[in-house]
């Protein structure tokens, strides 16, 4: 929502002709669309009795140049199109819904007895404008107005006038300063500060060595040994000393160097992976529903590895390469300046064609990346449906599709090796062309007599010596724009607040009763449909609970909500009268069970998965486990029994022997409150039958929470539940639901029928 | 080989038969506007046989294959997104029904054309993109860039910015060299 005192005042004068003013508007918005749907400037005024729309083509015209979107020192032109007046008292339930690209602002018409369309808005506005409805809606029904904290500018960078891309966290990634990443990325390495000064020194000393081998081997062996006169001359033992040993001490410092980096790299990666990881692991549930599992552990090793080159090779050889180049530099200046101005002259040339080269270079890489990354992923494809292929004899299908991504694979690959085999050659020739000039203009030095000729050499390896700094400073440039990339990402998963935190002061209880009441519970995923509408329930102790109604009627979502994996959007849940927000992680995890309908098995021996809750179990309490989910039976076939691997590259369980395991796991906690989320789907009749008796002598004492489509499954429940729309519009015994004739005594009859029909009788 | 073909209709009449798709046309269907919103009253038969009419008075249309067939098969539903009935082809419409159902259609899926692409940088991970559109000038972000441009066949591109909106490069090949370049690299 906007302040009312941010309002440009070019739209207050369009407003004033309508009788608004900023004295008499209560509340205003602003839309990026207007009622056909086409971008324009929509600004909604309230006033005490009316709800005016003006539309209309807002040119920002900057008063003085600060900045480039500086939102407090615009001029706004507003050009009227349109105006639209209603009757506050008219309209009510003012509400955005959600289209494709975009939404709209409805409100019912208490005249006309229908919803009217208002306005039209991108998504960008579809925030402010619920929190508009939800104030505008809260004044209708209580005549006060209690405003949003936030303000409608926070939700700005200040600097580019871009919304933030994560409003949880008031960061612009394109205002972002570099340094201020790296700073904070750099206290990965403080902990061997020591070890990365001496690599530094290392470094700086072998590159000195490097730097001052090309003078002994060439300039001061020729002028001072090889010549007469010279004040070394004829001492060649000498000259073979002094190389040797400079050669010795650089594969000292080389060695060490190498020793100690071998030594700390793996533990700084190994940090960041777990820092990576556990930043990932701690957030709630909604943030990985939000992005790809996929992605996520890519995250976390690419990032880390790209992030560690970073620290230990990018940054400190940049400082070697800056040092290396000005010492050289300086060096040819001292020898010879005019010679130095000509190796340097084509410096320029070079460095251009080099940042073409690597341009055209990354494109092709991309397309060669990309082109593998299709051909992978439709491999997976093929040999992981295999069956599917099989079934349907599509293999020449699918070799065909597999050779035709081959072959575009096969193209771009050539394409690299093709430029890596003509184009690299081409500039190193273009590098040597600085060579041949200082060799002909210092050979006709020489021969001249204007310098010796160990200068020359000594000049000309300085000239190669420049080669590498160069085509690494063209690069760096480049790679250092990815590394701060993955730190970025590193930072945003780490500073991600988990939506679901423990309160600071949380209650750990350590007697449960069991006891779950939902006090006018409203819930959505996302804000603009509500998946729970004021349920209130309340589930005595020891109770057996059933959960029915249709699909995507809000079942999962009751018990997410329970086990807390989500907060509610408005009203308690309370466990044992107190709420969930207020219990510790510990009460809840330790005491609330939960077997859902995705059964998730990890890598491991059975028994690893069914003590996965409870590592301490003894063997007898897993077999008695197993034995009353079901599990026990199919298990002992297993020739590896209980020690049978399962999950990713090993043993394939079966649905509803996955379920019997996942069951095994849930009741070897012995939960205070059980919840069974269709937990039995994929096991016939009869099994779950079997189940649900072990099951009702282990609940003695035990909340249990059942959901389930089929009915058969919930009839010995205490109270049945059924939920409709988000609603709770009946609940009652399996015998008063019947008496009723409600929603209930439909879904029964009609899987009654079935069953009857398909000549079951239960 | 005709036998076959034969066969084949034969066994999809039968699919939507099971399937009991209750296709609207003109013929059962009326549209009409109400406040912004479009509306319909269908007639249907009842089991004995008489003509019921049922009236919406808002209904909601979804494409059914939103990329490719923008004019055909169109799901019609109601207020808790379960479908009244499906439209073959808005061609089974009068012409003012065709006007609103058109109309209704734009506006739910109403996706800026980008014409240009003014600048399109990158900084840590994320891309910030100025372009040219139907509707003036738009700036937007995109997070994760590959992930966000949605290829149809070989000319259209969706790009999908990072607070859900849409926008649409109608043509590949409609673009200028400039803004062709600054995008090549992502698809």
């Amino acid at each position: 929502m906007t302040e009312i005192e941010q309002i440009p005042s070019g739209v207050y004068e369009a407003a004033a002709k309508r009788g608004i003013t900023k004295e008499n508007a209560l509340l205003a918005v602003y839309a990026d669309r207007n009622r056909e749907g086409i971008n324009c400037d929509t600004w909604i005024f309230v006033t005490k009795d009316t709800f005016t729309m003006i539309g209309g083509i807002q040119r920002i015209l900057p008063k003085e140049h600060v900045g480039r979107m500086d939102r407090s020192r615009l001029e706004v032109k507003f050009g009227q199109l349109s105006f639209d007046e209603y009757a506050l008292e008219t309209l009510k339930d003012f509400r955005v819904e959600q289209q494709i690209s975009g939404c709209i602002l409805t409100a019912f018409d208490t005249g006309k007895e229908v919803y009217v369309l208002l306005t039209h808005l991108s998504c960008y506005k579809m925030e402010e404008m619920i929190r508009f409805c939800a104030c505008l809606n809260a004044y209708k029904e209580k005549g006060t107005f209690d405003p949003p904290e936030e303000r409608e500018n926070d939700r700005y960078c200040p600097k580019c006038g871009r919304l933030y891309p994560d409003q949880s966290r008031k960061l612009c990634p394109a205002c972002m300063n570099r340094m201020s990443v790296v700073r904070r990325m750099g206290t990965f390495i403080v902990k061997y500060k020591g070890q990365v000064i001496v690599i530094l020194a290392a470094m700086a000393v072998a590159t000195l060595l490097g730097v001052l081998t090309p003078y002994i081997s060439s300039g001061f062996f020729f002028d001072q040994v090889l010549t007469k006169g010279g004040s070394f001359y004829g001492q060649v033992g000498l000259v073979i000393f002094l190389i040797v040993s400079t050669r010795l001490l650089a594969l000292l410092i080389n060695m060490i160097n190498e020793v100690l980096t071998a030594r700390i790299v793996p533990k700084i990666t190994y940090d960041l992976k777990n820092v990576i990881f556990h930043s990932i692991e701690r957030l709630s549930i909604s943030f990985f529903s939000k992005r790809q599992t996929g992605s996520l552990m890519n995250q976390v090793f690419w990032d880390a590895d790209s992030i560690y080159w970073f620290f230990v090779e990018g940054f400190p050889y940049l400082i070697i390469n800056i040092i290396q180049t000005i010492a050289v530099v300086a060096i040819m200046f001292a020898i010879d300046w005019q010679l130095a101005l000509v190796a340097l002259v084509f410096c320029p040339v070079f460095i251009v064609a080099i940042v073409q080269l690597y341009k055209h270079m990354r494109k092709l890489y991309a397309r060669r990346y990309s082109r593998s990354r299709r051909m992978n992923g439709m491999l997976a494809d093929a040999l992981g449906g295999v069956r599917v292929v099989k079934a349907f004899s599509k293999e020449s299908t699918e070799i065909h599709r597999f050779s035709e991504r081959n072959a575009a694979f096969a193209q771009a690959s050539q394409n690299v090796s093709l430029y890596n085999g003509t184009a690299f050659p081409l500039v190193t020739f273009l590098f040597s062309i600085s060579s041949i000039l200082v060799l002909g203009i210092g050979g006709w030095r020489v021969a001249g007599g204007g310098m010796t000729y160990g200068l020359l050499l000594t000049f000309l390896s300085y000239t190669t010596l420049l080669y590498n700094p160069m085509s690494f400073f063209v690069d760096i440039n480049y790679r250092i724009s990815e590394n701060m990339n993955a730190m970025f990402r590193l930072m945003e998963v780490m500073d991600a607040e988990p939506e679901v935190r423990e309160a600071a002061d949380a209650v750990t209880l350590t007697q449960l009763q069991g006891r779950v009441t939902f006090e006018n519970v409203e819930f959505g995923y996302d804000k603009t449909r509500k998946i729970i509408d004021n349920v209130s329930f309340d589930i005595a102790p020891g109770k057996k609970i059933g959960i029915v109604g249709h699909t995507g009627a809000g079942k999962s979502t009751i018990a997410n909500l329970i086990i807390r994996l989500y907060d509610v959007d408005r009203g308690r849940v309370l466990i044992d009268g107190v709420d969930v927000r207020c219990l510790s992680f510990e009460t809840l995890r330790k005491n609330i069970a939960i077997v859902s309908q995705e059964t998730y098995l990890f890598q491991g021996t059975i028994l690893d998965n069914i003590r996965y809750a409870a590592p301490d179990a003894t063997m007898e309490e897993v077999i008695a486990a197993s034995k009353a989910s079901g599990a026990h039976d199919f298990i002992m076939k297993l020739p590896d029994g209980y020690s049978t691997m399962i999950g990713w590259g090993h043993k394939d369980l079966s649905g509803g022997e996955r379920q019997r395991v996942s069951i095994a796991r849930a009741i070897l906690m012995a939960p205070k409150i059980l919840i069974m989320d269709e937990a039995t789907s994929a096991m016939d009749t009869k099994t779950e039958r079997l189940i649900q008796t072990a099951l009702e002598k282990l609940s003695q004492g035990r909340t249990t929470i059942m959901i389930a489509h089929r009915l058969s499954t919930l009839r010995d429940a205490d109270t049945l539940m059924v939920i409709e729309n988000g609603k709770v519009p009946e609940a009652g015994t399996h015998a008063e639901l019947l008496e009723k004739k409600g929603i209930y005594h439909k879904l029964y009859t009609l899987q009654y029928e079935a069953l009857k029909n398909a000549g079951i009788q239960e | 080989m005709k036998e076959v073909s034969q066969e084949k209709e034969e066994a999809v009449c039968k699919l939507s038969d099971v399937a009991e798709i209750r296709y609207l046309h003109r013929g059962n269907t009326e549209i009409f506007l109400k406040n912004g919103f479009p509306g319909a009253r269908i007639q249907y038969q009842q089991e004995d046989g008489s003509k019921g009419v049922e009236e919406h008075s808002r209904i909601w249309l979804h494409r059914a294959f939103p990329f490719d067939l923008l004019e055909e098969y169109i799901s019609v539903q109601n207020k808790d997104q379960e479908e009244i009935g499906l439209i073959r082809s808005l061609a089974d419409f009068d012409e003012e029904a065709q006007k609103i159902l058109c109309g209704e259609l734009e506006h739910k899926y109403y996706t800026p054309k980008i014409t240009k692409i003014v600048s399109l940088k990158e900084a840590h991970g994320y891309s910030f993109w100025q372009v040219e559109s139907d509707a003036g000038e738009l700036q937007f972000t995109l997070q994760d860039t590959f992930r966000s441009l949605l290829r149809v066949g070989e000319d259209k591109v969706f790009v999908f910015d990072n607070y859900g909106n849409r926008y649409v490069i109608e043509s590949l090949k409609g673009l200028d060299r400039h803004s062709l370049r600054k995008i090549e690299l992502y698809l």
